[in-house]
């Protein structure tokens, strides 16, 4: 039998599955610790059940807002993406953006060259390098539709996902301990250590980056703002088409990213308009969200079990890498102190899992030996969203290879 | 003749640069912006207005799939809204308007069939320059256009009931203040009036309900949106599920309703709360994107010929409304200064809208003083509940016709 979802139903569907989600996360510790999407808890559990049930029933739902929900996230990266920002976070934010791009490109040079070993296609393998590892589930998702429609393959979104996961999982794991041997190895940790100091403030320092205070949230600024992502998908969408046209293959997602990043800074250049920072992000975080669920509700766990064994090869290969990576690149070029330390034990956190898994893991560190704001700020600038648009273009790059 | 297509959201984006285009004019034009207009139908009409100009070289054609979701849940955040703790905040007063509401309700659509039969308009037409869009509004007057013209064969009947809502929304404007200063220059209430000065911030808190920013999380944002979307989508399944029964009522009514069953549950069980400020803001974006996708296919040209019996009957709903808020609406609120108050409300959403009513109620306390019982009678009674009967009886009314 097969079960029929409307649009409003289908969304309905997914973000009853979103709550589910949410709901197990807050009760459940080990998944909060290590800091798994919502929808990855929600999406997986409706996968077992209609794995259990695919004999009955099947689940036949209506996708047509999926890919502008996965457009709108990252055109939202695109609106966040203020250079001059990048300019004022200083040298290190730049260095930390050079070094963490390295690793990107490592990454995908892994996957590739493993997965040409233990002969699995390349384009399977790279999911399980810098799309999933300092991308995470959102990027993932996105990759593995498009290599499904490119390559024909069967099974990426579920490779993806399975890889994604992994990397929380290991990049929470590896961050702390890895930073505790550097401390404490290299006698870093702050002398003057006194935990009642430890109370400190991390958005000082962004709120002195961030010049223009958002104004309070309006129903019409509301309609602005999306109206502002409305043009950005829009305009992207022809972009798309037209180099298309003159046989440069570049996804529609990345054009809306670049008209996200053009909107933005000719607003902070021109001051003609503004564009509503916290709104971006919301509506930004919602569209992963939802899209994430939609993308998940129609998973297949049934075709990951021929692939798990070459998988399991490439991503222990990524997490040896990642550490020693952290260890003696990203230490070494952050200035070898106390704070480069901490934003090692950061990029473990990001460079598998994602931003919020740097957080918590810089989180753990700084309450143990002393706090390190700057770490944070470097971090999460370059993890939030400079990242993503650097593994954006390198994935491409290495797409094309293929 | 170029036709241009538009997918689905390229048809947004246009919808909601019109909607900016609306928003701009109505900070710069003081005209439009004194009588609350909402930006969309600006810009939608100006579009409108675009499209008429150029039907021989340009035609459209817009991918409207998103247009039917938007309408029903704007509907079902309507529902969302009609919280009884509300109404009960509200007082007695609430309670009475709510009364004299419905009694109105009626009337203006006696006034619009009665008018309609003498000038020789078809029954069905003249409904729409009734309580559909006097007490309903643009959203309300849309949607019964589109059963009016499904059931009826009537070509014309969205245009009509835009023309219709628009100016509803215009007269409600005009009459509201002076009434309301009538009143108490009469009856000399402005001594009565009570202390505390006017203050500026209660408006919003009507509608949120003491929901603060802080509230505002990713969760709760996506809680809310699956709120919304289940009692839009049990609507449009009930809508089929009761045609089975052999009873035709419209989806969005069923979605308003489990809405409103949704509201009041959740205002006792913590785990299903909802959060009103972000239904505001749902519901402020799904209107303004449907009224503006609604104009935007709307063809002007259709009006003609009908402008006369339906200025008459405009102008007949608004002399009712005035007459009817200064004898009725004033003596039930309780012939005093907050019933004056309530009184300038009643006449802005009677034949206008919500937001022309907070005006009318913003005009006279800021000249008088704060009457905070009213604000809340009147967010609650033309925000929410006026809209459940109006469509309830709306319908009865389509039925019987």
């Amino acid at each position: 039998m097969e079960l029929h979802f409307s649009l409003l139903e289908t969304i309905t569907f997914a973000t009853a599955i979103l709550w589910l989600g949410m709901f197990l996360r807050r009760r459940i510790k080990v998944l909060s610790k290590f800091n798994i999407p919502a929808p990855v808890i929600g999406g997986v559990l409706f996968a077992l059940f209609s794995w259990g049930v695919k004999s009955y029933f099947t689940f036949d739902f209506d996708m047509t807002v999926k890919d502008p929900l996965m457009i709108a996230f990252f055109t939202s990266i695109g609106l966040a993406a203020s250079l001059r920002m990048l300019k004022q976070g200083g040298p290190q934010v730049f260095i930390f953006l050079v070094v963490a791009s390295v690793l990107v490109v490592l990454q995908d040079a892994v996957s590739v060259v493993l997965s040409k070993l233990v002969g699995i296609h390349p384009a399977i393998g790279m999911l399980a390098g810098s799309i999933t590892m300092s991308g995470g589930h959102g990027t993932g998702a996105v990759y593995a539709q498009l290599f499904e429609k490119q390559f024909g393959l069967s099974g990426c979104m579920e490779v993806a996902m399975a890889a994604a996961t992994f990397g929380l999982v290991a990049g929470s794991i590896l961050g702390g301990p890895l930073a505790k041997r550097l401390i404490e190895g290299k006698h870093l940790a702050k002398s003057n250590f006194d935990p009642d100091k430890l109370k400190y403030n991390v958005s000082e320092e962004e709120e002195a980056v961030n010049t223009q205070p958002d104004e309070p949230v309006t129903s019409s600024l509301l309609m602005i703002t999306i109206m502002q992502f409305c043009i950005a998908m829009s305009v992207g969408t022809i972009i798309f088409k037209a180099l298309t046209a003159l046989g440069v293959q570049l996804p529609t997602y990345l054009c809306a990213l670049f008209v996200g990043i053009f909107i933005r800074n000719f607003s902070d250049i021109t001051r003609l308009y503004k564009v509503h920072l916290r709104l971006v992000d919301t509506i930004g975080s919602v569209s992963l969200s939802l899209f994430l669920s939609l993308a998940l509700m129609s998973l297949k766990l049934w075709q990951l079990a021929d692939l798990a064994g070459p998988m399991a090869l490439i991503l222990a290969a990524q997490t040896v890498m990642m550490a020693f990576f952290a260890y003696f690149v990203t230490f070494r070029f952050m200035g070898r102190d106390y704070t480069a330390a901490v934003i090692a034990g950061g990029h473990c956190g990001f460079g598998l899992g994602a931003t919020p898994n740097a957080i918590a893991n810089m989180d753990a560190i700084t309450s143990n030996y002393g706090p390190a704001p700057r770490a944070f700020f470097v971090v999460s600038i370059v993890g939030a969203f400079f990242i993503d648009i650097v593994n954006a273009i390198v994935i491409q790059t290495f797409v094309s290879f293929l | 003749m170029i036709t241009l297509n538009l997918d689905f959201i390229e048809t947004l984006t246009l919808a909601s640069i019109l909607y900016w285009l609306g928003v701009t004019l109505c900070r710069r034009l003081k005209l439009l912006g004194r009588y609350n207009i909402p930006p969309a139908i600006v810009g939608g009409l100006l579009f409108a207005l675009l499209r008429a100009a150029l039907v021989n070289t340009v035609s459209f054609k817009f991918d409207l799939v998103l247009m039917q979701p938007f309408m029903v849940v704007f509907f079902a955040t309507i529902g969302l809204g009609a919280s009884a703790s509300l109404l009960r905040r509200g007082g007695g007063v609430a309670f009475k308007l709510l009364v004299a509401a419905t009694v109105l309700l009626l009337l203006q659509n006696a006034l619009a069939l009665g008018i309609g039969r003498l000038a020789g308009v078809q029954p069905a037409l003249a409904l729409l320059a009734g309580s559909a869009t006097m007490t309903g509004g643009h959203g309300t007057g849309y949607v019964f256009a589109r059963t009016v013209s499904d059931v009826f064969g009537l070509s014309s009947a969205t245009e009509v009931a835009m023309a219709c809502a628009t100016f509803g929304v215009v007269a409600g404007s005009l009459i509201g203040g002076p009434l309301a200063e009538k009143l108490i220059g009469k009856y000399k209430l402005a001594a009565a009036a009570p202390e505390g000065e006017y203050r500026k911030v209660i408006c919003p808190d009507v509608f949120s309900f003491g929901d603060t920013d802080a509230e505002i999380s990713n969760h709760s944002i996506l809680m809310t949106i699956f709120q919304t979307a289940f009692a839009a989508s049990v609507g449009i399944w009930g809508e089929g599920a009761l045609r089975n029964c052999g009873v035709t009522f419209p989806g969005y009514a069923v979605a308003l309703v489990v809405g409103a069953v949704l509201r009041n549950v959740g205002d006792h069980v913590p785990l299903f709360r909802v959060r009103p400020r972000i239904v505001h803001y749902i519901s402020g974006a799904s209107l303004s994107f449907f009224l503006a996708l609604a104009l935007m296919s709307m063809d002007l040209i259709s009006l003609k010929g009908l402008g006369m019996p339906l200025l008459i009957i405009m102008f007949a709903q608004t002399a009712l409304m005035a007459v009817f808020a200064w004898f009725v609406t004033f003596r039930m609120a309780g012939g005093d200064y907050q019933a004056a108050v309530v009184s300038a409300g009643h006449c802005g959403f009677g034949i206008g809208a919500t937001p022309n009513a907070i005006a009318n109620m913003e005009a006279v306390c800021a000249k008088y003083g704060m009457a905070t019982d009213a604000f809340f009678a009147v967010a609650a009674v033309g925000a929410f509940f006026i809209d459940l009967v109006n469509v309830l009886a709306v319908n009865l009314l389509i039925q019987m016709l």
